[in-house]
């Protein structure tokens, strides 16, 4: 084992960048859910038949967007918009461990697994873009 | 039922949830979806996008404390997660070409599966002595830390290991689940690495896996914030909880009351799945 002693460091940046994706992301979502259910606690919701999310949740553009607009259109709300902001969050940590990986095994100049880490970060971006 | 209701319910049922997963090794994804099914009438496509969810936030936060400890191996995970991703997007489509009643069948059949293999007895595997082409030419073999001091191991059968994981991943992107077990068993049964190195690499894993095929439920509509959100932070705290009280619990015999319970629910999905309910 050659590699052990920066492997050790990637590692260390590989939990950090986790554990503060999951912090950033509950923290983002609760806050849109607390906006959410100040305005909207009372109303019934049923989820008894499927209808998808519906049109400002879906695509991670429209979300960005929805979650930051000044002025939400009536059909949409500001606060589960701002939610699914923190499940996208949530989504793109793995996907920037996958790229700290890339730079880690490229910075010990393994070629192979630079190239083997930059596939899974190509289906990941794939499905994330085109999905 | 108003959202306020719904939510905070929800709430309660995925910390639960959670628990029993962290308790019976399986995860809060198995337990989270019949539960939001069977018990709140939830629909399957809303219960597995929420439930992934909250496999990805878990996946994330016990992998970090793994990859702090060593355990996990980096590079095995990577070459693996080729598949596991691979096979989560396929899962993924088939998924939404998957009418909900064949769904619910799978899933049951998973359930009972992963109940069957929670009360097995696990038996010492032969370790491999040393590595196929594959493995030494990918540099797969690895070290850990044990109370017996620094152990290493070897891999083989990476070829076959890796066939499974895009079953694995496949499994994960049609039912919204991590599939820890299956992985598990292509590395520690397959591929011969040690049992704790396999479970960690494994929940190292699951988190990319699950993101392979939530992306696209993102897009299908089935990742719900008002569902996904309450299920995702029950889900985290259930299985904290659950982690930090392992050592404390009578482990074994809850084990087997809980698989015995998981093989239930799994009757109850196939069940339901049968008759068109779900």
């Amino acid at each position: 084992m050659n590699h052990t002693l920066s492997d050790t460091r990637l590692q260390h940046l590989i939990g950090t960048t986790l554990r503060s994706g999951v912090t950033l992301a509950s923290l983002t979502g609760v806050l849109g859910g607390v906006i959410f259910l100040t305005a909207h606690g009372g109303q019934p919701v049923s989820f008894q038949s499927f209808e998808g999310a519906g049109s400002p949740y879906a695509a991670p553009w429209q979300i960005v967007r929805q979650a930051f607009a000044r002025h939400a259109p009536d059909h949409a709300n500001q606060g589960l918009a701002i939610t699914q902001l923190g499940i996208l969050l949530l989504l793109l940590t793995p996907i920037v461990r996958v790229a700290f990986s890339i730079v880690g095994f490229a910075r010990e100049r393994d070629h192979i697994y630079v190239a083997i880490t930059a596939i899974v970060l190509v289906i990941l971006m794939g499905s994330l873009l085109l999905g | 039922m108003t959202a306020h209701e719904f939510t905070l319910i929800v709430f309660l049922v995925s910390i639960s949830a959670g628990f029993l997963g962290a308790l019976t090794g399986l995860g809060g994804g198995i337990v989270v979806t019949p539960a939001l099914t069977l018990l709140l009438g939830v629909d399957l496509r809303y219960a597995i996008g929420a439930s992934l969810v909250s496999v990805i936030a878990t996946s994330s936060g016990a992998a970090s404390a793994y990859v702090r400890d060593g355990l996990s191996n980096i590079r095995i995970g990577m070459f693996l997660e080729m598949a596991t991703t691979f096979g989560a997007i396929c899962g993924a489509f088939l998924a939404s070409k998957t009418p909900t009643r064949a769904l619910a069948v799978l899933f049951g059949l998973v359930l009972l599966h992963s109940a069957w293999q929670v009360i097995q007895a696990r038996t010492q595997r032969s370790r491999a002595r040393e590595d196929d082409a594959v493995a030494d030419k990918l540099q797969l073999s690895g070290v850990y830390q044990s109370p017996e001091g620094a152990i290493a191991y070897h891999i083989s059968r990476a070829k076959a290991g890796f066939g499974l994981m895009y079953v694995a991943g496949m499994v994960s992107g049609l039912l919204g689940i991590g599939s820890g077990s299956l992985k598990v068993i292509a590395m520690d049964r397959i591929m011969g690495i040690p049992f704790k190195v396999s479970t960690a690499t494994s929940s190292f894993m699951i988190g990319v896996t699950g993101v392979a095929s939530a992306a696209i439920y993102l897009k299908r509509g089935y990742i719900h914030p008002l569902i996904a959100l309450p299920v995702m932070l029950g889900v985290l705290a259930g299985s904290m909880a659950g982690a930090r009280l392992l050592p404390r619990l009578p482990v074994k015999t809850l084990r087997h009351i809980f698989a015995t319970a998981v093989a239930v629910i799994g009757v109850q999905m196939i069940a339901q799945g049968l008759r068109g309910r779900l």
